[in-house]
Order: structure tokens, then C-alpha cells, then sequence
């Protein structure tokens, strides 16, 4: 039983692969790990904040803005450099919002994350006055995006690195078993001198963090700002 | 004693609303004609609804986010029934009956077999939007709906007053004597403030908490009803534009009254209508007034911390 999931996995790619044979190309394999790993990567802080018993759904929004600000820095004539450091910065001003509301006021996760990933998302919207920005090159980040190792594309390695690496943290350290302790009892964990706050506050920031990484990916990937993003993906998250 | 306080509270919010329509005013004089002030009670009639039935789930302390997908899944249910000739009482009774449907099972799943409400609710709302698309694969439906009567729900009046806004005035009324004047309510109250102890009390909680989400469902698609009344189609995107009003305006309305009431979210609706009619009425692009009104909602709900993290602290003790 603990395995169906990865069976169930198993026999979706089978299934496609017997019904059109296109899906097993290295073209399609390889845009599919790619779009994966951008994902995966958006959801990596919302793991964290679930087994933490808290919620962000401002994540996907997050990753719009991130995404429209860094095409916008990039429309503008500014260096992908630049850009790249735009787009995160507005991912952690938004973490920094969603963890000091959270985290430090205790106010509601859940409305306050819809409310603030609405502000992002028009936020989004207005940069390109309701409509998305196409770029004309991709810079570093477009080049970073197309290296490979072996067959598979660098990103995946780094994403998947990025997940054994958290899931290290989370099953293997002290801190992560903190945070699974804080989702079954978070007054047990603040009685035993836990920084709770602290901590949440840190996962909220980590959340923006990665989800604005994705975001400015996202704008190389695609070549575009799409300050709509956030609609398909809230879903799968 | 108590109705000094809650005299406070109404001066208060009176203020406020009077203070944001003087601002919209002195921009637009337009704002205050006849004409407008009945646009801003259509618009608050179907948001109004939303929030009412979102109202009884955040009572009981839950969240319901499946209601816009619900809505969307009524709005495309109510158009294909007036297109295959249905009578169009007959086609209401069928969106409601949709939002009745996801409620209970929203309701069950999460009261009886205790899964958790916002993943449960996001999938339930999903699918819901899924469903939305099998009618006419995706496009909007708008056959027979001249000859149906259906339109005369935006159009008539009823005692002086506009179909819609006299459609919110009796929900309100109904939802009122429920939440306020019934055990049901006390119930509901009882459980949201302790679980636990409301069941030792004898509160049949899950039923309760089942009513509620069922009561939600069938407010968003009663609410989708006036839209698709007002727009004459239906649409499979058309519920999606209540999520954040709705929560906007039962949060707000708690933040202004100290805790969510039936008269906190009607006071909450007609704020956040105000501002977002008004925001219309000066050709404000959208995008701007979204990022206004979840900045007026993540204020309201700062400013008013203390009633609302003690709601929430209480929320976290019972589920742990």
C-alpha cells in the first residue's frame, strides 16, 4: 500500500506511452521533467508549511509576480542578472509579508494567504496591464535552463537534489521533526522552548523564496511574463 | 450593555461606509444617483449570497473553498437546463440542487470521516469546475434564455425593490432566524467555539457541520443564479469571481462586529461592494481594485487581531 502511489505513477506513464508513442520521445521526456521540476520546486515551501499544519495558497500567485516583474526588468533592457534578483526579491518581500502576519501576528494562514496572493496576482496583472510580456532572449537563465546531464536537464538534477536534501532535513534532523511535532501539537512544542514563531516565519519566507525562484525560472521557460499563471497550477499544488 | 457596545460598532462602520462613499462621490457625483446605488444592490445581492452561506462555515469554524467551483458547475447546470426547454423554475431547482449535492458531500467528508476541510474543499471545488465543462465543452450557454422568464428575476421588482436585492433581504432573513434565533444556530456557534464540549452538550455536531456546507453550496449557487440572471449566459468561469469577495466580506464583517454574523457579513458585503462599484464607476482597471480591496481585507483583519486569533487559537486547541 505505501508503494501504490509510485505503482499508480508507474501505470499512467506505461498507459500513455503504449497509447501514443510521441510521449516517450526524449523531446517530450525532457520538457516534462522540466516543467516538473519548476513546479516542484513552487511546492517544495508548501510541503514544508503543510506538515507544519499551516497553509499558503499565495504561492502560485507569488510565482506570477516574480515571473511578471523579472520579464518586465528584462522588457525594460535590464541585464537577466538584474532581473533574476527582481523577481526574487519580490517573492521574499511577499514571504516576509505572509510570515510577519502569520508568523509573528497570528492572524488566520489561510484567508490572510488568499488575500495576499490576490494582491500579488494584481500585482501581476498591472505590470502588464492585464496582458503577458514576451521576451526576446532568455539570458543565463534561459542558457542554465538548457544544460544537461547526460539526457537529463540540469534543473532536475538540482531540483531533485533540492528534495533529498529537504527530505534529509525533515526526516532526519531535529528541526523537521519540530516541524511535524508543531502540526500534531503547538502548544506541547512552544511548552518545550521550541521558537515556534521563529520558525514559521522562516518556512513562510522559504515558501516566497522558492516560489519566486519558479517564477523567474518560469520566465525564461517560457520566454514570456504570464501574470495568469496562477490559475492552473493552484490546483495540482 | 450589549447594545451600546454593538451601537459603537454600527456608528462605526456607518462612518466608514459614509466616508468611502463621500470619497467616491467627490471623484464621481454619478456615485450616489439612483441609477448607480441600485447597480451596487444587484452587485451586493449575488456576493451578498455567496458570503451568507459562507457564513454558517466559518461559524462552525471550517472552510469551504469548493463554493466557486460549486457556483460555476449551478451556473453551466441552470444554463443547459433553460437551453434543453426546461420550465425555469425547474432549472433553479437544478443548480440548487447541484450546490446542494457538493454541500453534503463536502459536509460528510469532512464531518464524518474528518478529512481535512481546505484540501477536501479544493478538490470537491475541482471537480465541480470539471463537471462545469461537460455540458457544452466549455462554451457559454445562452439559448432560450429570453423566452424562459428566467431574465425576469434580474428585471422585476418586488415591493418597491429590485428582484434580487428583495431575493438577499429574504435570505437574510431566513438565514437570521436560523443563526440567530434557533437552536440550530446556537448549535452551530456551540460547535465552532468547542467541538468537544458541544457534543458532551448533546450538539449533534456533524450534523450540524454538514448543514452548514451544505447550506453554502446551495447560497453559491442560489448567488450564481442572479448572475447568470442579470448576464443572460452562463458561464464555466463565472464562479470563480466570488471566492475572494465572499471571504472578504464575512471576514471584514466579523473584524467590524466582533464575530461572523449574519448582519456582520450583510455589513461586510455592502463595504466590499461599495468600494468595488466605486472602483467600476471611476474606470479603475481591475487589477488595481483587486490589490485595494485584499489590502482594505488584510488591514481589516491585522487591526482587528485580538477577537479573531482568539477565534482561531480556540480553532487549533480543538483540533489538536
Amino acid at each position: 500500500m505505501r508503494y501504490a502511489f509510485f505503482i499508480l505513477v508507474a501505470a499512467v506513464f506505461v498507459a500513455f506511452a503504449i497509447l501514443r508513442p510521441t510521449f516517450v520521445t526524449p523531446g517530450n521526456i525532457h520538457g516534462m521533467l522540466m516543467s516538473a521540476s519548476i513546479a516542484g520546486l513552487m511546492f517544495l515551501g508548501l510541503t514544508w508549511l503543510i506538515a507544519a499544519g499551516e497553509i499558503d495558497v499565495s504561492f502560485m500567485s507569488v510565482a506570477a509576480l516574480s515571473n511578471m516583474v523579472t520579464a518586465a526588468l528584462v522588457q525594460a533592457g535590464q541585464g537577466w542578472a538584474l532581473a533574476s534578483l527582481g523577481g526574487l526579491g519580490a517573492g521574499v518581500a511577499f514571504g516576509l509579508v505572509n510570515a510577519s502576519l502569520v508568523a509573528g501576528l497570528r492572524l488566520p494562514a489561510l484567508v490572510i494567504t488568499i488575500a495576499t496572493g490576490a494582491l500579488a496576482a494584481s500585482i501581476a496583472a498591472a505590470i502588464g496591464l492585464g496582458t503577458s510580456i514576451a521576451l526576446n532572449n532568455t539570458g543565463f537563465v534561459g542558457q542554465m535552463l538548457g544544460l544537461r546531464v547526460g539526457v537529463l536537464p540540469l534543473i532536475a538534477v538540482i531540483v531533485a537534489a533540492l528534495y533529498a536534501a529537504s527530505w534529509f532535513v525533515q526526516e532526519r534532523l531535529t528541526f523537521g521533526h519540530y516541524i511535524y511535532a508543531m502540526e500534531q501539537n503547538r502548544a506541547a512544542v512552544v511548552e518545550a522552548g521550541v521558537p515556534v514563531n521563529r520558525m514559521l516565519f522562516m518556512l513562510f519566507v522559504l515558501s516566497g523564496v522558492v516560489s519566486s525562484l519558479a517564477g523567474v525560472l518560469l520566465a525564461a521557460n517560457l520566454s514570456s511574463g504570464q501574470p495568469y499563471l496562477a490559475r492552473p497550477i493552484s490546483l495540482t499544488g | 450593555m450589549i447594545s451600546n457596545r454593538l451601537f459603537m460598532r454600527l456608528l462605526a462602520f456607518a462612518a466608514l461606509v459614509a466616508v468611502i462613499a463621500a470619497v467616491f462621490w467627490s471623484q464621481n457625483p454619478a456615485f450616489l444617483s439612483g441609477g448607480n446605488i441600485r447597480a451596487l444592490m444587484r452587485h451586493m445581492s449575488v456576493q451578498g449570497l455567496a458570503a451568507l452561506g459562507l457564513t454558517f462555515v466559518i461559524v462552525v469554524r471550517h472552510f469551504d473553498l469548493s463554493f466557486p467551483g460549486v457556483a460555476s458547475m449551478g451556473a453551466m447546470t441552470l444554463g443547459w437546463l433553460i437551453a434543453s426547454g426546461a420550465p425555469f423554475p425547474a432549472a433553479i431547482a437544478g443548480a440548487l440542487a447541484v450546490g446542494l449535492v457538493f454541500g453534503l458531500v463536502n459536509g460528510t467528508l469532512v464531518a464524518r470521516f474528518g478529512l481535512p476541510d481546505i484540501v477536501t474543499t479544493i478538490a470537491t471545488g475541482g471537480l465541480a469546475v470539471g463537471f462545469s465543462y461537460f455540458y457544452s465543452n466549455g462554451t457559454s450557454i445562452s439559448q432560450n434564455f429570453f423566452m424562459s422568464g428566467i431574465l425576469d428575476l434580474n428585471d422585476k421588482r418586488f415591493l418597491g425593490l429590485d428582484m434580487p436585492f428583495a431575493i438577499l433581504m429574504a435570505a437574510a432573513g431566513m438565514a437570521a432566524v436560523v443563526l440567530h434565533a434557533s437552536r440550530i444556530g446556537a448549535g452551530m456557534y456551540a460547535t465552532g467555539q468547542n467541538r468537544v464540549s458541544a457534543r458532551f452538550a448533546g450538539i449533534a455536531t456533524r450534523r450540524l457541520i454538514v448543514l452548514a456546507f451544505a447550506l453554502c453550496g446551495t447560497m453559491a449557487c442560489l448567488a450564481i443564479t442572479l448572475l447568470v440572471a442579470s448576464s443572460g449566459a452562463a458561464n464555466v468561469t463565472a464562479g470563480g469571481q466570488l471566492l475572494m469577495p465572499a471571504f472578504a466580506a464575512v471576514y471584514l464583517g466579523a473584524a467590524l462586529f466582533g464575530r461572523p454574523s449574519v448582519g456582520a457579513t450583510l455589513a461586510g458585503t455592502l463595504m466590499m461592494s461599495t468600494m468595488l462599484n466605486g472602483f467600476t464607476l471611476l474606470a479603475i482597471p481591475y487589477y488595481y481594485s483587486d490589490a485595494i480591496v485584499s489590502t482594505v481585507l488584510i488591514a481589516a483583519i491585522a487591526i482587528f487581531d485580538p477577537r479573531l486569533s482568539g477565534l482561531l487559537t480556540i480553532r487549533r486547541k480543538a483540533a489538536a
